[in-house]
């Protein structure tokens, strides 16, 4: 069994199996010995042992994202059919749900680094967490979750909900 | 669980300029020295840059403003460093053409396939650094509709296909084409070469609609057009020098050659879709231009029986549409001539040997079915020809003009069947029979008048049952049924009766003997009877009359009186003519035990009248047996020419009333059985004219009853001749077990409507 | 920790909202607080929005906002986290929710609104919220407008269309004329036409616009039972077992396709392009090519003055149930059929022969209509079924009413069902919600709607038409 090793941002090495590592797609093409016909595999040549260095992934988060990986790649999810259950929001699973019960910044930093090494499931299944944090709620409790500061002035907020006057449940 | 002091690393605002040296040198050097090997925290570093300027670089305070132009929505970050990639592969490009036009012919090629090789390595290896950009900013510009941009490693291809292959590709094609030719010539090339330029011109054929796949569009018109046009000028020159120099069958086995190098070719370094249009193109060239001069060769070739050439010009013309056609009258013409040649090379004999007659027919056929179902596998067309030869030379041959009468074929085939069944030390091994009963099958197949052969056939069968000198029943059997499943259950109906009569009779024999035995009635006399159905046998009334010798009339009465009892109402006829009986010397004193004559009824009623005469005259026997002078006359002759009789003066043409015979008392044989027999051949003879005569005479009652069918369907007289003609023969007989000839039809007409269905 | 998953009470580390995993058991506690809730609001916002609420209390949204309280402020926390992430994954977060969402998000700030603005957001959002993918141009095409129209737009448009039919507003009247149940209507929206068959054995054709009967056809001895037009010429099917064809232009039958096309009485069938499929009593679905007598020019009439019998065509192809047929429809080469025998058949028609046999269904079937691969069947057993044609087990949804189901149309996520107890409903198909649209006097035979207008054929002769506004 090979592994890999990965180096987060500040510098501390993971060693992982190369499959685990390849659910990551960005990680699986690196590693991917592209040009067959010349028999040569780029990232290995002469330097097996170095780690692959993640500059935009912390310890920390490396390490959680890792611990997602191992997981499903120990228990890989069926292939499910059905078009309309991939939005939905209602059907992340135990594991991940439990996964995801982390601090807000550790969650964006997940979807970052999800996003960064394109991990899907891992990303969808983060931002549908986030998703389902602003579903149902009026643009205050948005702001307050998010810390954001509403940069509207009162004619702008007017105007928007005139323009959505078509749509009468706008919430409230 | 919280990580508050997180150090966030991934938000750099970063600029394309910042980042973008880094990677055009990164870039450089994968698509120049890729094979040098690239080091992964450098591919790491590249992946960041794009990752970090297309995510977190964004103006995203940009445009928005509460206004109602603002439905574009979310920028994605991308744009800049797509045009930066795209002109520097562009440049790239420039550089590469610089060098490829300084190059010609396989040095170019040479050059040309190491370039592409080695950029679309890099560019698969560069489109993953760029996967990133290729999956929001990229993917959104697609959706969004826009045809000029395309994923990084689609926009390689695009930039390759427009900036260098566009430039290029005449030159490419021309040395694509030079390469190929030089082959055809007979030289060894490079065909990794060609096939690595030819498969780059497929990946070139890029799809818009589906990205990932290619459609032909680049090849086909930037290489196949050419590649055909090319091809069908080296062989058009090639075939006409060719066939100018050699033989057509020369000709032939280059072409074939030709044909698999070709296929081969396609294989080898061409795109399959390329190989139908190809192999026709040759085909058009070689074969179709020159057609005529191969069917010219047939003939020929059929004269010297070159069957490896006949195979080749067969699988050669095949693919060419009407390539065959001319060929099929050929052959249906040749085979009739060999057949008719072969006839009259036997000569007069054949009319008398049918032996002779029905193998050489089958010679014939054979040969020529062996070519058909070999050479011409079985096609269809020439399977029809050599039928409608045969047909032909079998119905009408020398020996069939010389007897006048295209009825002579069945004639001697239904005597050769005879001459396989009958019992005789020339019979052929029971294992051979099946395969010459088959042979009889060939031939009966191509005979037109069924009908003559049915009867001459039931008439020999009929007679080998009656004398029992059948050699198999099982035999017998096995041919009927042949003749069953070819022309149908009619066809065989009376024969069939035949048998069965034959076995009704054993068993009523049998009951008949028992009842003798109860009965203690006759001494002396072993009777056996066949009782024989009349429409079924052929078999003609006695031509005279005969009154039986006393002897045997008790015989007679008791088998009549038992048969009627047994069937009452039934008429029961006495063949004699077709009866025989063995008599015993007891007269000879040379010997004793005297010898066992075996001969006809007549012969028996004329000898039984010297048990109690020495000498009658003519007019006395004539009284005693009531035998009309010409049966008379046959079977005195008989008895005198056996010397069994003596006659007084001795006969010669004609037998006055006034002669006398007497028994030869000296009479002498080597044998103790006799056999007295009626000349055989004026009989044979004989018969066969009356054969003839009735199977005429069954014709004229068939075309009556199709007449009568029709009319009665039409519902009125008036018709065209020639439409009743064909009805006529369409309406008697499925399968046409006889011609329908038109004097046929027209005295047939007259007779029908003489014969008054007119109502 | 894992075995409480199930149990429906468990909130995220945030406990700010709710993971819903089983909406519908729910339903009954639900719908106590959604009642409560309703009262409050109807006293407070007064009877027009009565109607709206009690339908749209019945989506999930206004539930969670009861349950969702806030508990999630980091406070002393000036960094905001999510506006450091790119806008693509944004957009990506905001897909996952739905339209009603969407107008919340636009309130935040800015540069949420510009998110929220996104072309290809609201694309996804069309997607979620109706069943269909819809296909922009044709869209377009059929709004008359030019090609890039925005997808909220789009949204935007079908999604009023379908919200009219929780207006309590409508216009009604009524077309007299039958003298019998109209069992039978078809709408054709071009040319403003209805067409209705009765149990007085007679075909009209009504002008929707005058609000009168144009013509009325005779001909058959029993009362028809159904009919359909197509390119000119109408087919009728009648208890008196017959089909006849009638050709519009003239105003008269044109032949009649057999006398005895079915042992018994012809229960439904369909016309196109040449091909009538009909199903009736006796068991059988039968496919007749009519095109050829459709093209040629002699009448009925004229065959009957030359003293020609009746053209009595034989069916191109028998399909066979196992009991009466009551409803069927036939796109492309695919035809269903549904009857008394509780099942739906699904025939290939260029293989000729059965492809698959829906089950799940506890009384006869009554009605269906299908789309792609969208069906949706109505029963005696008061229940209307929805299947997905890809997914081999049975139905995904069921609604369940208080009669048997007579007839039903839909299209997008609209579903109108008129049932025996006299009630006309209509269905949100996404979220299972419906809304009684009105009560008729007598009970409801069949029904058409288009756009925000509804023709109903009702037992008492008269034909119903309502405009929601």
């Amino acid at each position: 069994m090979t592994t890999v090793k990965l180096e987060s941002s500040d510098e501390k090495v993971f060693e992982v199996e190369r499959d685990i590592a390849c659910m990551a797609v960005t990680i699986k093409h690196m590693l991917e010995g592209i040009c067959r016909k010349e028999n040569i595999d780029f990232g290995d040549i002469g330097e097996t042992d170095t780690a692959i260095p993640l500059p935009n992934v912390t310890a920390a988060i490396l390490e959680k994202v890792l611990e997602y990986c191992k997981h499903h790649h120990e228990h890989p999810t069926p292939q499910q059919d059905d078009k309309k259950d991939e939005k939905r929001l209602d059907d992340i699973p135990p594991w991940d749900r439990e996964y995801c019960k982390v601090d807000q910044p550790t969650l964006f930093e997940l979807i970052l680094a999800a996003n960064y090494l394109d991990i899907k499931p891992l990303l969808d299944v983060t931002c549908k967490t986030v998703a389902n944090m602003i579903r149902g709620k009026t643009p205050e409790e948005i702001r307050k979750i998010f810390n954001i500061k509403n940069d509207f002035t009162p004619e702008e907020e007017e105007q928007i909900r005139k323009e959505n006057e078509w749509c009468e449940d706008k919430g409230n | 669980m919280s990580i508050a002091s997180t150090q966030s690393v991934s938000q750099k605002n970063v600029k394309l300029d910042e980042i973008w040296p880094e990677l055009e040198e990164g870039i450089y050097k994968i698509i120049t020295e890729l094979y040098k090997g690239f080091p992964k925290q450098k591919w790491m570093a590249l992946y960041t840059h794009v990752y970090n300027y297309c995510a977190a670089s964004q103006s995203k305070t940009g445009k928005v403003g509460v206004t109602k132009q603002s439905n574009a929505g979310a920028n994605y970050v991308g744009e800049e460093l797509y045009n930066r990639l795209n002109n520097f592969l562009k440049r790239h490009m420039k550089e590469l053409l610089k060098v490829a036009e300084t190059k010609m012919d396989e040095p170019l090629l040479n050059y040309y396939y190491t370039e592409w090789d080695r950029y679309t390595c890099a560019m698969k290896y560069i489109n993953n650094i760029f996967q990133y950009l290729n999956r929001y900013w990229i993917k959104r510009e697609i959706d969004d509709g826009k045809k000029e941009v395309y994923e990084v490693f689609v926009l390689s291809l695009v930039i390759w296909r427009d900036c260098l292959f566009t430039p290029l590709k005449s030159r490419l094609t021309s040395a694509l084409l030079d390469l190929i030719e030089n082959e055809r010539n007979g030289y060894q090339i490079n065909t990794h070469l060609v096939k690595g330029v030819i498969n780059g011109y497929v990946s070139l054929g890029l799809n818009r609609e589906k990205p990932k796949e290619t459609i032909l569009q680049v090849y086909k018109t930037s290489f196949e057009e050419l590649f055909l046009t090319a091809t069908e000028n080296y062989y058009t020159n090639e075939s006409v020098k060719f066939i100018s120099e050699n033989t057509v069958a020369e000709y032939m086995k280059k072409i074939e050659n030709r044909l698999n190098e070709e296929v081969k070719r396609v294989q080898q370094y061409l795109h399959p879709s390329t190989e139908t249009d190809l192999i026709s193109r040759c085909e058009k060239v070689l074969i179709e231009k020159v057609v005529e001069v191969i069917w010219n060769e047939f003939q020929n070739l059929l004269e010297t029986d070159k069957i490896a050439d006949l195979t080749r010009m067969y699988s050669l013309l095949s693919r060419i549409p009407k390539g065959l056609e001319p060929l099929r009258a050929t052959l249906e013409k040749h085979v009739q001539n060999v057949g008719l040649q072969a006839v009259s090379s036997i000569g007069a004999v054949g009319a008398t040997d049918p032996k002779l007659y029905i193998e050489t027919l089958l010679q014939v056929f054979k040969k020529y079915n062996d070519l058909v179902t070999g050479a011409f596998r079985c096609d269809t067309g020439f399977v029809a020809s050599l039928d409608k030869a045969c047909r032909r030379f079998i119905n009408e041959n020398a020996v069939t003009q010389a007897a006048k009468s295209s009825s002579k074929s069945p004639e001697l085939l239904a005597k050769f069947t005879d001459f396989l069944l009958k019992k005789s030390p020339k019979n052929p091994e029971e294992a051979e029979m099946d395969q010459l009963l088959n042979d009889v099958m060939i031939v009966f197949k191509y005979i037109e008048d069924k009908d003559v052969f049915q009867d001459f056939y039931s008439k020999m069968l009929a007679k080998r049952l009656i004398h029992g000198t059948s050699t198999s029943e099982d035999l017998e059997g096995v041919m009927i049924g042949k003749l069953k499943s070819t022309c149908g259950y009619e066809y065989t109906s009376k024969l069939q009766r035949m048998f069965t009569d034959m076995s009704l009779s054993r068993e009523l024999l049998d009951r008949f003997n028992q009842h003798l035995e109860e009965q203690s009635a006759l001494g002396g006399i072993d009777f056996s009877v066949l009782v024989l159905a009349t429409g079924s046998w052929p078999l003609q009334p006695p031509a005279t009359n005969f009154s039986i010798p006393k002897e045997l009339q008790a015989c007679e009465q008791l088998f009549q009186k038992f048969y009627q009892v047994q069937y009452s109402g039934r008429k029961l006829n006495w063949l004699h003519h077709l009866s025989k009986g063995e008599l015993k010397t007891k007269y000879l004193p040379s010997n004793k035990s005297g010898y066992t004559l075996q001969c006809s009824t007549y012969q028996i009623g004329v000898l039984l009248q010297f048990n109690t005469d020495e000498e009658l005259t003519a007019e006395e026997i004539q009284g005693s047996t009531q035998l009309i002078d010409h049966a008379l006359k046959g079977t005195l002759t008989t008895l005198v020419k056996s010397k069994i009789l003596l006659a007084d003066p001795p006969i010669e043409d004609e037998i006055p009333k006034t002669t006398k015979f007497t028994l030869n008392k000296q009479f002498k044989n080597k044998k103790t059985k006799i056999f007295i027999n009626v000349p055989l051949a004026q009989q044979a003879k004989e018969e066969t004219d009356t054969t003839h005569k009735t199977v005429e005479e069954d014709r004229k009652l068939q075309i009556q009853a199709a007449i009568v069918r029709i009319m009665k369907m039409r519902n009125h007289y008036i018709m065209n001749y020639a439409s009743f003609s064909d009805k006529a023969s369409s309406t008697t007989q499925k399968p046409p077990i006889f011609i329908t000839q038109p004097t046929h039809n027209t005295t047939q007409l007259i007779n029908s409507t003489q014969s008054s269905f007119v109502q | 920790m894992i075995g409480d998953y199930t149990n429906n009470q468990i909130f995220s580390h945030f406990d700010s909202f709710h993971y819903e995993n089983s909406y519908e058991e729910k339903r009954e506690e639900e719908e106590k607080r959604l009642q409560e809730l309703a009262d409050l609001q109807n006293a407070q916002s007064g009877k027009r929005k009565q109607r709206l609420v009690k339908f749209l209390s019945h989506s999930r949204h206004v539930l969670k906002k009861t349950l969702s309280i806030t508990n999630f402020i980091h406070t002393g926390k000036k960094e905001t986290f999510i506006s450091r992430m790119p806008m693509e994954l944004l957009v990506h977060i905001v897909g996952f929710l739905e339209y009603s969402d969407i107008w919340n998000v636009m309130l935040v700030c800015k540069e949420w609104r510009a998110i929220a603005q996104d072309e290809f957001l609201w694309k996804i959002i069309y997607q979620n919220y109706f069943v269909y993918y819809p296909n922009r141009e044709a869209f377009a095409h059929q709004r008359k407008t030019q090609k890039d129209l925005h997808w909220r737009d789009i949204f935007r448009y079908d999604y009023i269309k379908e919200t009219k039919w929780s207006s309590d507003v409508y216009k009604e009247s009524y077309l007299h004329g039958h003298t019998g149940t109209v069992w039978t209507m078809l709408y054709d929206d071009e040319n403003g036409l209805i067409y209705t068959g009765s149990f007085d054995k007679t075909t009209k054709v009504w002008d929707l616009k005058k609000r009168k009967c144009l013509y009325t056809l005779y001909g058959h001895s029993y009362p028809v039972q159904c009919l359909d037009v197509d390119n000119g010429f109408m087919v009728t099917g009648s208890l008196d077992n017959s089909l006849r064809l009638w050709d519009l232009g003239k105003r008269q039958c044109h032949s009649i396709v057999s006398t005895k096309a079915h042992n018994f009485d012809v229960f439904c069938l369909q016309m196109s392009g040449g091909l009538i499929a009909s199903g009736s009593s006796d068991s059988t679905v039968k496919l007749w090519r009519v095109d050829d007598l459709i093209n040629s020019e002699e009448s009925l009439n004229d065959r009957m003055d030359r003293g020609e019998p009746q053209v009595n065509m034989q069916p191109l192809q028998t399909f066979k149930h196992n009991s009466c047929v009551t409803c069927l429809q036939m796109t492309g080469d695919r035809l269903m059929s549904g009857g008394s025998d509780k099942v739906v058949r699904v025939w290939d028609l260029n293989a000729q022969k059965e492809s698959n046999v829906l089950v799940g269904h506890d009384e006869g079937i009554r009605c269906l209509q299908f789309n792609e691969n969208i069906l949706v069947t109505g029963s005696n057993d008061t229940t209307v079924k929805l299947w997905d044609l890809r997914i081999k087990h049975g139905a995904y949804s069921s609604l369940r009413t208080q009669g048997s189901i007579r007839c039903l149309q839909w299209e997008g996520t609209s579903l109108i069902t008129g049932s025996n107890d006299q009630v006309v409903r209509w269905w949100n198909l996404n979220t299972g919600a419906s809304v009684e649209l009105f009560q008729s006097e007598s009970s409801v035979s069949c029904l058409k709607f288009k756009d925000n207008m509804l023709m109903c054929g009702l037992s008492d002769s008269k034909i119903q038409i309502l405009k929601f506004v």
